[in-house]
C-alpha cells in the first residue's frame, strides 16, 4: 500500500500585494503547523516525498512539514494548484511517486476533497471538510487509480479516525469527529460496540486526548454498502 | 542599528517543467536544498540573532527562506513584494524601516541583493559576486542613509568559515 497524506495548507493572510498566489501563512498558522508536523512525523512511519502546490502558502506548509518529517525530497507539482482536476493531480502524483511508499500532498480546497473522493469511490467531496492545516491519511494500493483505498485517520490538533466529515445533524453521533470539540474523543469511546476488539484503555502516545488506535482500518469504499464508506 | 543578512536563494531548476508557469515557479533542486541546509546550519551555529526573515514571493526564495527559518529556529517569515527580482533598493529599505526589526535576513535574487550590498558597502554592483545560497552580513546605522552601511562578513555555500567583507570579484582592481 502507498500511504498518502493529504495536507491542506495552513491559514494564510487574507490578501497579498502580489495576489492570491503570494498569500503567506499567518504566524499562528506557522506555529500550529510546526505542531502538526511533529505529530505527523511521530505517527507516520516516515514520509519519503512531499509534493506541493506552487502557491506560497502551500510551499511554506510543505517546508514546515519537511522540517520535522525529513523527507528525501520536496518537489513542486503545479497540478496541485487550484485550477486542476483531481484526476490530473493524481496522474501527476503517480508520475512523480517513483516507488515512494509514503507521500504527502500539500494543496488547496476544494481540489483536495475532490482528490480524496476520486481515490475512494462513494465518498462525496461535498461531505468532506478538510480544514486549513489538517492532514488526512488515505492508503491506496496503487496510483493514479487505486482499486482499494482505506481512510486511516486525519490530524488536526489530535488524531481522528476515518475522514474529516462535515457535521450532519441527522446522522449518528460518532460522525462528529471535529477537532476543536473537546467532546470528540469521549464520543468516539462511547461508540456502540462493534465486531472489533474493545478499544485499548490508553492511546499509544499520550500527549493529548485522542481516540484509541483502531485495530483494523475500515475500508473507505466497500463496494456493496455506501454508508460504510463513511469512517466509523 | 540594524543587522541585515542578505541571502541569495539557493540553486533552482534551470527551467520550469511547465513553461506556462514561468520564472516565478522555479523550485530548488535537491542539490540546492542540501547545500543550503548545510549553509543555514552553519549560519545558525554562529548564533546570529535573526529577528525576522523576509523573502521574495518567488518559489525558490520562499523555499530558501523556510530552510533558513528551520535552521535558525526562528519563525517570523514575511513575504515582501519589495524583494521581487525587479524591485529597487529604496522601496525595500523603506519597507524594512517600517518593519522596524533590529535584525533581518533578506532572501532575494541576484540583481537586487547585489545592488543592495553595493549601495550599503559603497562598491560597484558589478564587482560583487553573490553566489546562490550565499549569505552576507551588513550592518546599517540608519536605513534611510545607505552611507551608514558596513559590510562585516559573508559565507559561501561551500565554505566552513565566514570571510570578512564582501564577496568581491578579484579580477577587477580594488
Amino acid at each position: 500500500m502507498i500511504e498518502l497524506y493529504v495536507v491542506r495548507h495552513g491559514q494564510a493572510q487574507d490578501e497579498a500585494v502580489g495576489g492570491d498566489a503570494m498569500r503567506a501563512l499567518t504566524a499562528k498558522a506557522r506555529k500550529r503547523l510546526h505542531k502538526t508536523a511533529r505529530n505527523l512525523a511521530d505517527r507516520s512511519g516516515g514520509i519519503d516525498l512531499i509534493l506541493t502546490s506552487p502557491l506560497v502558502r502551500a510551499v511554506q506548509t510543505a517546508e514546515i512539514l519537511a522540517g520535522s518529517c525529513k523527507p528525501d525530497a520536496v518537489e513542486v507539482l503545479p497540478e496541485l494548484a487550484p485550477p486542476h482536476a483531481p484526476e490530473a493531480a493524481l496522474a501527476a502524483v503517480s508520475k512523480r511517486a517513483k516507488g515512494a511508499g509514503a507521500i504527502a500532498l500539500v494543496g488547496h480546497e476544494p481540489l483536495l476533497s475532490r482528490l480524496i473522493a476520486a481515490l475512494a469511490e462513494g465518498v462525496s467531496p461535498g461531505k468532506l471538510e478538510i480544514r486549513a492545516g489538517s492532514v488526512v491519511r488515505v492508503d491506496v494500493d496503487r496510483l493514479p487509480k487505486p482499486r482499494k483505498a482505506i481512510a486511516r485517520w486525519w490530524l488536526k490538533s489530535g488524531r481522528h479516525k476515518g475522514l474529516p466529515l462535515k457535521e450532519e445533524p441527522k446522522e449518528a453521533a460518532p460522525k462528529k469527529a471535529r477537532a476543536a470539540r473537546p467532546a470528540a474523543p469521549a464520543v468516539a469511546k462511547k461508540r456502540p460496540p462493534r465486531k472489533r476488539p474493545a478499544p485499548r484503555p490508553k492511546p499509544l502516545e499520550a500527549s493529548e486526548p485522542k481516540p484509541p488506535e483502531a485495530s483494523e482500518p475500515e475500508p473507505v469504499a466497500p463496494a456493496a454498502e455506501p454508508p460504510g464508506l463513511t469512517p466509523s | 542599528m540594524m543587522r541585515l543578512y542578505l541571502v541569495r536563494h539557493a540553486i533552482a531548476e534551470e527551467l520550469p517543467e511547465q513553461f506556462r508557469f514561468g520564472d516565478d515557479l522555479r523550485a530548488l533542486t535537491a542539490k540546492g536544498r542540501n547545500r543550503f541546509r548545510r549553509t543555514a546550519k552553519r549560519f545558525a551555529r554562529l548564533g546570529e540573532p535573526v529577528r525576522l526573515i523576509c523573502t521574495s514571493p518567488l518559489l525558490r526564495a520562499v523555499q530558501t527562506a523556510e530552510l533558513l527559518a528551520a535552521a535558525v529556529g526562528h519563525d517570523d517569515v514575511k513575504v515582501l513584494d519589495e524583494l521581487r527580482p525587479d524591485a529597487a533598493v529604496d522601496p525595500l529599505l523603506a519597507r524594512l524601516a517600517e518593519l522596524g526589526a533590529p535584525s533581518a535576513a533578506l532572501v532575494g535574487h541576484k540583481r537586487l541583493m547585489r545592488e543592495l550590498a553595493a549601495a550599503l558597502a559603497h562598491v560597484e554592483a558589478e564587482r560583487i559576486r553573490f553566489r546562490r545560497g550565499a549569505i552576507a552580513r551588513i550592518d546599517v546605522r540608519h536605513l534611510d542613509d545607505v552611507a551608514s552601511g558596513k559590510p562585516l562578513w559573508w559565507m559561501a555555500p561551500s565554505d566552513d568559515e565566514v570571510t570578512p567583507g564582501l564577496p568581491l570579484d578579484e579580477a577587477l582592481p580594488a
